[in-house]
C-alpha cells in the first residue's frame, strides 16, 4: 500500500470505507467481518501489498461470485491520491455532460410551451439518440402543435407517444448510456469508485461468472453461451440438492426410527434386534413448464429453452411444452441425451409454433383439453413469457382454472418489472399468477430458490 | 512450531504442496485467528489435501469428518454403543441394583467417540477436517456453528466437556450448495481454483520425478486447454493430472504425440461425453500443436 493513503486517512478509516464500498457493490460484508479485518491485519505485515490484500479478501470476501468486484474494489480504493482525483474529476465532468443532456431534452421535447413530462432516463435515451431520429420526434411535436383544433387537452397523448417512441429506444442504446448514478452512498470518493466499476462492467463482454450473471438474457453473444450454460447447470444441480425437512425410511445407517424399531422388535419382548433408520428426503418437485416461443419473445428463446433442457436433465418428473398460436409438448425432447445444438435443431424442424403470435387463452385450453392429466394438486407450472397475448379475457380464465388445479403458476417474464405497467395483459394475468421480473442468471436462481426448489 | 507466513511457505513446500502466497496468507490467518478455515473449490483442486499438509506440519492427528446427506450430530459428534448395553443388562439383570447397572450402562466403555468429539477430547491440538460440508443440510449447519463457536459439548451422562487444546478446523465445500451466511461469517474463506500453467508444472515437477521439463511443460499446457472448454463437464483434477503424467513417464514419452494423447486421454476425463466432446472438438492432433507453440 501506498505511503501516501497512509497519510491521508487513519488505516481504521479507510477499513471502514472500503467495507462500505462493498457492501454497495452488492458484497454482503458484516460487522463482525470488519473487526475479523482489524484483527487480521494485527497479524499480517501491512508494508506487503499481497499479504495486506489478501488478509482483506479472506476476511471479507465470501463468495466466489463476486472476486472481480473486489479485485477492482481493492485496485481502486487503494490506488495513490492523484489517480484518485482523476477519477473524481473525470466523474464530474460526466454528472455535467447528463446534467446538460436532461436540460437538452427538457428544452426540446415541448407541447405548446411547456416540457413534457418524461422521466430522466427518458431524457437521456433522447439525449443520445442520433440527431435525425431527434428531429423525428421534434417535427412530431410541432406539427401536432400547430394542428386544427389542438388545445392543452391533447398533452397527455403526445405525451404516452413520445415515451413509448423513447422505451423502444431505450433497448438499443442502454450500454451507451452514461453509468447509473443510483444508490448513492452519500460518499463522494466511494460512489466516484462505485460508478467506475460499474462502468467497467457495461459491455466489456467479459465472460466471468458473475458477469454472465448479470447480463440480459437476450444480450448474451454466442461466446457467452457455453459459461451461461455451466452457470445454469450448475445453478440447477445445487437447486437439485436442497436437502427436504421430510424424513423417509432408509437401510442406511443414519437417523434411528424409534417407532419402527420398536414395532419391529415386539416379538423379541422389546429387546432392540433389529434397528430401522430414517433419513431426510430430498425434495424432488414436479414441474410443468411452458415456454413461450412467439416472435416477440425470439430473443430470450434460445436461451429459455437451454434453461428447461437443463432442468429435464436433474428433474425427473418434468413436463415441457412450448407455445404461440397453440401448444406442443416436448417432454421426449427434454429426455433425449443428445447434444442441445442438435436437439434444439431437431426441435425447431419439427415444430410449427416457432414465431407466431401469442395467443395463450387457446394453448392453455389445448393443454388442458389433451393433457389434463398431468395437471396434478402437486404440480408447480412455470411460465416463461413476455405476456404480450392476444385473446386477453380467454388468456384470463383459463388461467384461472389453471390455477385452481395445480399447487401454484410461477410465471418468469423478461420484461422488465417497471414496463409492466404499460401491458394491460401483464397485470389481468398477475391476479393468477406469481410474477417475477427475470431476465438475467441472477433473476432465474433468486427465482428458483425461493418459489421453485424452496424445502 | 512458530507460525509466521515463511515458516508455513517452508513447511509447504516440505510436504511438496505448491501454496502461492493468498494460500499462505489465508492458512496463516485462520491459524492466528484461530478461526475455521473454509475452502471452496471444484472437486481435486486440492483442498483435503491442506488439511493434510497441516496436520504433518504440526505434527499432530488429522481427524476427518466425511459429510453426507442426513448426516446427525449423532454421527458427527457421539454415540451409545447401545447394542453393548442390551447385552450388559441381559447379563446383570438379576443380581445388580438398577441406580448401579444405570450409571454403569453410561460410562466411558459404551460410548463411541465421533469425529467432533474426539477432536475436543485431544490431549494435542488435531486438525479437524470437516470435509464436504455442502452435502449436509442447514440443520447439520448450525449445530456445527454451535460446537465451533466454543469448542464444549454437553454430554447429558457424562457431563459438559471443554476442549482443552482448540483444534485446527479445515472446512471444505464443492460449492454444490449455498452455506449459510452464519457459518461463511465465521470463517477465514479461500476459492481454489485451478492451477495456472505455471503452478501446475511446479506440482508436477515436485511430484513426479525424473519428468522431462518439455514434458512438464506440454502437460501443463494441455490441461489448460482441456480444462477452458466449458463444454467438459467433469474437468481433470490435479490428481487426474498426475496419473496422466505418470503413465506418459511410464510409457517412456518425452513429449506429447496424437497417438499417445489418444491412448491415454481416458485417464484425464472419466466419462463417455467428455471424451466423444473432446475428440470431435479439440482433437490430439490439435491439442499436440498448440502445446508445441
Amino acid at each position: 500500500m501506498s505511503d501516501n493513503t497512509v497519510e491521508e486517512r487513519s488505516l481504521q478509516t479507510s477499513l471502514i470505507k472500503f467495507a462500505s464500498l462493498l457492501r454497495s457493490l452488492g458484497v454482503r460484508v458484516s460487522t463482525s467481518e470488519v473487526i475479523d479485518v482489524f484483527n487480521a491485519l494485527n497479524e499480517a505485515d501491512i508494508t506487503d501489498k499481497e499479504e495486506f490484500k489478501y488478509s482483506l479478501k479472506c476476511t471479507l470476501l465470501k463468495e466466489k461470485d463476486k472476486e472481480g468486484i473486489f479485485e477492482d474494489a481493492f485496485e481502486y480504493f487503494f490506488q495513490l491520491p492523484e489517480q484518485k482525483s482523476q477519477m473524481q474529476e473525470e466523474r464530474n465532468a460526466k454528472i455535467e455532460e447528463k446534467n446538460a443532456q436532461i436540460e437538452e431534452a427538457t428544452e426540446d421535447l415541448q407541447f405548446m410551451g411547456d416540457p413534457l413530462e418524461l422521466d430522466e432516463d427518458q431524457k437521456l435515451t433522447y439525449a443520445n439518440m442520433e440527431e435525425k431520429y431527434k428531429e423525428q420526434i421534434r417535427n412530431v411535436l410541432e406539427q401536432t402543435e400547430h394542428g386544427q383544433n389542438v388545445d392543452e387537452n391533447f398533452r397527455p397523448i403526445i405525451e404516452n407517444m413520445v415515451r413509448s417512441s423513447l422505451n423502444r429506444w431505450e433497448e438499443n442504446l442502454r450500454d451507451n448510456l452514461p453509468t447509473d448514478m443510483i444508490q448513492d452512498t452519500g460518499d463522494e470518493e466511494l460512489d466516484t469508485i462505485r460508478d467506475e466499476i460499474k462502468s467497467k462492467d457495461n459491455g466489456s463482454g467479459s465472460s466471468s461468472s458473475a458477469k454472465i450473471s448479470q447480463k440480459d438474457l437476450k444480450d448474451l453473444t454466442d461466446k457467452d453461451l457455453p459459461k451461461a450454460r455451466r452457470v445454469m447447470y450448475s445453478l440447477i444441480k445445487k437447486m437439485m440438492n436442497r436437502i427436504s425437512r421430510r424424513y423417509k425410511r432408509t437401510k442406511k445407517a443414519a437417523r434411528l426410527d424409534m417407532r419402527k424399531t420398536i414395532r419391529q422388535n415386539i416379538s423379541y419382548g422389546g429387546t432392540m434386534f433389529n434397528i430401522s433408520y430414517k433419513e431426510k428426503r430430498k425434495s424432488k418437485p414436479s414441474l410443468l413448464v411452458i415456454c413461450d416461443v412467439s416472435g416477440s419473445m425470439a430473443r430470450y428463446t434460445s436461451f429459455l429453452l437451454q434453461f428447461i433442457y437443463g432442468l429435464g436433465s436433474a428433474v425427473r418428473k418434468i413436463e415441457g411444452f412450448i407455445f404461440s398460436e397453440d401448444i406442443e409438448r416436448i417432454t421426449d425432447w427434454l429426455k433425449q441425451k443428445d447434444n442441445f445444438e442438435k436437439s434444439i435443431t431437431d426441435l425447431v424442424n419439427s415444430s410449427a409454433e416457432w414465431g407466431g403470435a401469442t395467443d395463450l387463452g387457446v394453448s392453455l385450453a389445448t393443454l388442458e383439453e389433451k393433457w389434463e392429466y398431468i395437471l396434478r394438486p402437486d404440480t408447480t407450472v412455470i411460465i416463461l413469457s413476455d405476456g404480450m397475448s392476444s385473446g386477453l379475457d380467454r388468456a384470463k380464465s383459463k388461467l384461472k382454472e389453471l390455477d385452481r388445479k395445480v399447487k401454484n403458476i410461477v410465471w418468469l417474464n423478461p420484461v422488465p418489472a417497471d414496463k409492466w405497467e404499460d401491458v394491460p395483459q401483464i397485470s389481468a394475468f398477475q391476479e393468477y399468477v406469481n410474477m417475477f421480473e427475470c431476465n438475467t442468471l441472477e433473476d432465474l436462481e433468486k427465482v428458483l430458490k425461493k418459489e421453485i426448489f424452496s424445502v | 512450531m512458530k507460525i509466521s507466513v515463511d515458516e508455513l511457505a517452508k513447511g509447504f513446500r516440505k510436504e511438496k504442496y505448491v501454496a502461492d502466497k493468498e494460500i499462505l496468507t489465508t492458512v496463516y490467518l485462520a491459524l492466528k485467528l484461530n478461526k475455521p478455515l473454509l475452502l471452496e473449490g471444484d472437486a481435486g483442486v486440492g483442498k483435503t489435501e491442506i488439511s493434510k499438509v497441516l496436520a504433518n506440519i504440526f505434527d499432530t492427528e488429522l481427524i476427518r469428518l466425511q459429510c453426507y446427506e442426513g448426516l446427525d450430530e449423532n454421527k458427527a459428534l457421539y454415540e451409545w454403543n447401545y447394542q453393548k448395553q442390551l447385552l450388559k443388562i441381559q447379563l446383570k439383570q438379576d443380581n445388580v441394583s438398577e441406580d448401579v447397572l444405570e450409571d454403569d450402562l453410561f460410562s466411558e466403555e459404551y460410548l463411541l467417540e465421533r469425529p467432533l468429539l474426539k477432536a475436543i477430547r485431544s490431549n494435542k491440538a488435531p486438525v479437524l477436517l470437516i470435509d464436504e460440508i455442502d452435502k449436509t443440510d442447514e440443520e447439520f449447519e448450525a449445530f456445527l456453528l454451535e460446537v465451533l463457536s466454543d469448542f464444549t459439548v454437553s454430554v447429558p451422562e457424562l457431563g459438559t466437556i471443554q476442549a482443552g487444546e482448540i483444534p485446527i478446523v479445515v472446512l471444505t465445500s464443492n460449492n454444490e450448495r449455498e452455506l449459510s451466511d452464519g457459518l461463511k461469517r465465521r470463517c477465514i474463506y479461500l476459492y481454489l481454483n485451478y492451477p495456472t500453467v505455471e503452478k501446475e508444472k511446479e506440482i508436477i515437477s515436485s511430484k513426479v520425478p525424473g519428468i522431462e521439463e518439455k514434458l512438464t511443460e506440454q502437460v501443463a499446457k494441455a490441461l489448460k486447454i482441456i480444462r477452458d472448454d466449458n463444454e467438459i463437464r467433469k474437468k481433470p483434477s490435479i490428481a487426474e493430472t498426475l496419473d496422466w503424467t505418470r503413465a506418459l513417464v511410464a510409457l517412456d514419452a518425452s513429449k506429447l504425440d496424437p497417438e499417445l494423447v489418444k491412448s491415454t486421454i481416458n485417464l484425464l476425463l472419466k466419462t463417455k461425453e467428455d471424451i466423444d466432446h473432446f475428440n470431435e472438438n479439440i482433437g490430439a492432433d490439435a491439442l499436440c500443436a498448440n502445446v508445441r507453440e
